[in-house]
Order: structure tokens, then sequence, then C-alpha cells
């Protein structure tokens, strides 16, 4: 049966991983871009960001576009695979008691 | 670690929200086929109007397809801003050598006319259309750029007195709508 994950299950957490897994493999969106998305502030995105990452579950990536400094955020493997055994538990949850539950975000 | 059913629901629902919205905004590709569509329905105009003028159809053509990559390029440096792929240059890029060796290859074999001419030209880039879209695992790139070649060859074949026109309308002025859907029917 699949485990609930501590790390991602914190509401902000769970919202970032959803926008990573629910981009295509290649495509790794800026820090602002999440700030914005999420509604967080820097220092909120931050310490979740550095809490996956300790975890594995991300990679940071630090660049210069016309001498200004941008972070990107990547999914790693581990990440995706955590985030979807964490729906499945979550599912499993629902099913065992006797709610509905949408199938196609196991897909996500 | 425990958790109520409803709580798990509330996850679950938290979950589908962010990853439709994800889904939903991200329709940059759609800027992408309004810019080549545009270029599309206003060459192929030019190609079926103006069609005994070949200076005009040519230099037509060649200030469209710079001004599209110029537009392209300003565009993917301004969506790297928000969400960088590594699969965008590349693309980019590999778009840009097809057709430089199209064009190579069309004054290599000469076609006996300008509409076999642009059968040509239209059959290599969905060609890449189609690479493209198994490269990315995107099967609306697959589905479209064969469509679009179906679509090609119908005119070609069976409407060769309209043929460019077809093209401006199920070629360009088509690329241009379903660009426009993409990014604001779906969008943010």
């Amino acid at each position: 049966m699949a485990q609930l994950n501590e790390i991602i299950h914190q509401p902000a957490r769970l919202r970032i991983m959803s926008v990573l897994v629910s981009l295509d493999s290649d495509l790794q969106p800026s820090f602002n871009y999440l700030k914005d998305l999420l509604e967080l502030t820097d220092g909120n995105l931050g310490a979740h960001l550095r809490k996956l990452e300790e975890a594995g579950y991300i990679e940071i990536c630090k660049t210069f576009i016309n001498n200004k400094p941008h972070t990107y955020v990547e999914v790693t493997s581990p990440g995706r695979s955590a985030f979807a055994e964490h729906v499945a538990a979550l599912q499993d949850i629902l099913k065992t008691n006797g709610h509905r539950t949408n199938d196609n975000i196991a897909e996500v | 670690m425990n958790i109520s059913p409803e709580e798990a629901q509330e996850a679950l629902a938290v979950i589908q929200q962010t990853s439709d919205r994800i889904r939903k905004g991200h329709g940059y590709n759609g800027y992408y086929l309004m810019i080549w569509g545009g270029v599309w329905f206003v060459g192929f105009m030019v190609n079926q109007f103006l069609q005994s003028n070949l200076a005009v159809v040519g230099w037509t053509w060649g200030g469209l397809v710079l001004v599209a990559f110029v537009g392209c390029t300003v565009l993917g440096i301004n969506q790297g801003k928000y969400i960088r792929s590594q699969m965008g240059p590349r693309t980019g890029f590999f778009y840009f050598a097809l057709i430089a060796f199209t064009a190579l290859w069309y004054i290599l074999l000469m076609p006996q006319n300008t509409k076999q001419g642009t059968m040509f030209f239209i059959s290599i880039i969905m060609f890449g259309g189609v690479i493209v879209g198994i490269l990315n695992r995107t099967l609306s790139t697959v589905i479209g750029s064969v469509s679009v070649t179906i679509l090609a060859l119908a005119g070609y074949y069976l409407l060769p007195a309209y043929f460019y026109l077809w093209e401006a309308i199920f070629g360009g002025l088509a690329m241009f709508v379903i660009g426009l859907a993409l990014r604001f029917w779906r969008g943010r």
C-alpha cells in the first residue's frame, strides 16, 4: 500500500510539486513564475524549495540572463515517484473509506 | 502519518486544481502557431493573387519568414524568463537547419513548377513537425502535421487552380485559429 509523504503533504509544497509534475519533463519554471502562480513570498517559496531540494525531490538551477540572476526549478525522478506515491496514498484513503476518487490525478 | 478522508480529498482537489491551472495556462505554443499561421495565410494569398509576379512572391515570402523567425526568437527568449525549455532552442535550430536544407534540395532538384515546389516545402516542413512531435512526445503536433500534409495534398491534386488559396485557408488560417484557441480559449 502506498505511503503518505510528510514532506510533500505540506500545502505549499503539495502545490509546488503539483506544478512541477504537471509540466512537460523538459520544462523548468522560474522562481518568479512559481512565486506569482502560487502567491507565495520570496522567503516562503525559498524555504519550501530548500526543503524539497534537501529531500532530493527537486533540483534548483541558477543561471544568468542578460547579467541578471535567474533561478529555475526542476522535479527529479525520485521527486516524481514520491509525488505519485503520495497521490496514490491519498486515493487509497478515499477508496478504503468509500469515497469517489478522480483517477486522472494518478497520471499527473 | 495519518490524515482523515476529508483531508485526503482536500489535498487531491488542490493537486487537481493546480495541474488544471498549469495545463490551461501553459499555452505559449499558441503564439508560435499564430505567427506561422499568419505567415502562411499572407504568403499563400500573395501566391494565389500575384503568382504572375514571381519577384513580389519571392520577396514577400523571404520577408515573412525572416519576421517569423525573429518573432519566434523574441518569444522564446521572453518565455524563457518564466519557463525554461530544454527542447525549445533545439527545436528552433532544427527548423532553421531543415529550412536551409530544404532550400538547398529545392535548388538541386528544381521542381517542375512553383506549385510542386510549394508542395515540396510544405511536405518537408510538416515532416519536421512529425519528427519534433515524436521527440517531444506531443501527439497533437504529429496529428496536426499529418493533417496539414493530407489537406495540402488534397488541394494540390483536386484543386490545382486554387491550391494557394486552399493552403492560405486550410493551412495558414487553420493554424492561426488553432493557435488562438490554444493561447486564449484555454488560456489563463
